[in-house]
């Protein structure tokens, strides 16, 4: 008895271990519309949903970047599924291409079966910011300027009126060890672009002298037509300290 | 020997689950300083740091809030430990009761011992908003005034002029499922605030009829001395929608 019950025992740890499990796998890639198709230049995510009746339910999410482009859902129960495909200041696609929702491919999984969706691109928006830069991450105690510099693309077929709005998150440590922060627009300038055209644009951001030391400003450029329709998403252009 | 071998197996198997790790724990309670020590007014965050030679490495981190005031690290290494403990509109402390980083008290564990730091209390910052309000979540087609009414508390003995700012986020969805979003200032008020006490101040934020039906706003609240020097954490005070 005793040693069947040993022998029971390490079936059910065996069993445990080495059954294969009858799950499905989706797999793919995401990369930029635009021959050589690279992989995105910001980062991006694909998010899994599964059909629940007539609804459809979360069921995961992958993240990619500029050097991970590949997306891999494993464990999936047999089922319908979709994908939805977003990359930062990318247009916002379901699969297979297509940026309307009720256009998407559903994708049917058998148990133990794996799909591979191949790649997936992603175009940019066609307005936007690119190759921002500043002149300086640190300002002297008596304040001072730093010069931001950027490009502003508009791939469309029409000239187009901007408005860049250059925007400081101030951090400071209040109490010893409290950092408390704050938002505020440091300057702001506008643009104008021909169609399929893209023009460089500088701007000065002004820290006057009164900033306490050790403030750092986290900087983002904002897109907008006017400051109430935005065009793209904020994009970072690196910080400023003010030094002691 | 077939025997012996599945013994062997099975007490293997058994001793992986089942022998007891000798971790160390850490656990304690968050709670407001002021009587009768309430939870804490928002999300707050414990951070553990472990003594590597001289310096403090980071060794996990996990989160209290309004239902669950409670935390603790198990599974820790002998060694010493420090907490610092933070929220939004609370000062940051280290453990115990200290806002410096050099008076912070060491917690040395040897194996299998459980520490238990007891209540932490936070004080809340002397200088911050609360009850923020908007007087409508929508405005028409043909634009609207929308006013955000919130009080500005002055704990300290002095008192302080301070400047509240209103930003909105405008979020829209472009290309049929693309999310972007972009921020900008929309009104502010100068106040000034008695010593220990409260004011309450209205800032009316204007959406004009030009602005499109498709977006949508978050509105935060920003607490300055000016718009440089940010006093405490923004505070969220609902969104506007445009309606068609």
């Amino acid at each position: 008895m005793k040693k069947y019950s040993l022998f029971l025992s390490a079936i059910i740890v065996l069993a445990a271990f080495s059954f294969p499990t009858q799950a499905a796998t989706i797999r793919g890639r995401v990369l930029e519309q635009a021959p050589p198709h690279n992989g995105l230049t910001t980062y991006g995510s694909v998010t899994l949903y599964r059909k629940s009746g007539t609804s459809w339910v979360y069921t995961s999410s992958a993240y990619i970047t500029t050097t991970n482009v590949s997306f891999l859902f494993q464990g999936l129960a047999a089922g319908t599924y979709y994908l939805r495909i977003e990359g930062y200041n990318y247009k916002t696609e379901y699969y297979n291409n297509t940026t309307v929702y009720e256009n998407k491919t559903e994708i049917t999984l058998a148990a133990d079966t794996i799909r591979n969706v191949g790649d997936v691109y992603l175009n940019p928006l066609p307005i936007r910011l690119a190759n921002a830069s500043l002149s300086t991450h640190n300002v002297p105690a008596a304040g001072g300027r730093v010069i931001a510099t950027f490009d502003v693309v508009n791939d469309t077929a029409a000239e187009k009126e901007l408005l860049v709005m250059i925007m400081l998150e101030a951090k400071r440590t209040i109490q010893n060890a409290t950092i408390v922060t704050g938002e505020l627009q440091g300057a702001s300038k506008s643009v104008t672009v021909p169609a399929h055209s893209t023009v460089t644009a500088t701007k000065a951001i002004v820290i006057p002298e009164t900033v306490p030391a050790h403030t750092r400003f986290d900087v983002n450029l904002h897109l907008t037509q006017d400051k109430w329709l935005p065009q793209a998403n904020p994009e970072f252009l690196g910080i400023i300290y003010k030094s002691p | 020997m077939r025997r012996v071998a599945l013994l062997l197996g099975v007490v293997i198997v058994l001793a992986v689950f089942c022998v007891p790790v000798q971790g160390a724990t850490i656990q304690g309670n968050v709670l407001e300083a002021r009587t009768p020590h309430n939870p804490l007014n928002g999300d707050g965050r414990v951070t553990l740091s472990r003594k590597s030679g001289t310096e403090w490495v980071y060794a996990s981190g996990t989160s209290v809030d309004e239902t669950d005031t409670t935390f603790a690290f198990s599974g820790l290494a002998a060694g010493t430990y420090s907490l610092f403990v933070t929220a939004d509109d609370y000062v940051s402390e280290y453990y115990n009761n200290t806002t410096l980083e050099g008076e912070r008290t060491e917690i040395t564990l040897a194996a299998g011992d459980t520490y238990d730091a007891g209540d932490i209390y936070l004080r809340a910052l002397p200088i911050r908003l609360v009850n923020p309000t908007l007087s409508s979540h929508s405005v028409p087609a043909s634009g609207g005034t929308v006013r955000a009414t919130v009080d500005v508390v002055n704990d300290t003995a002095a008192e302080k002029t301070v400047l509240v700012r209103a930003m909105l986020t405008a979020m829209r969805t472009a290309f049929n499922a693309t999310d972007i979003h972009s921020m900008h200032q929309c009104g502010s008020r100068t106040v000034t605030v008695p010593a220990r006490s409260t004011v309450s101040t209205t800032i009316s934020i204007v959406i004009p009829g030009s602005a499109s039906p498709d977006v949508d706003y978050n509105v935060r609240l920003y607490l300055g001395l000016d718009k440089w020097r940010p006093l405490s954490a923004p505070l969220y005070a609902g969104y506007i929608a445009k309606r068609r």
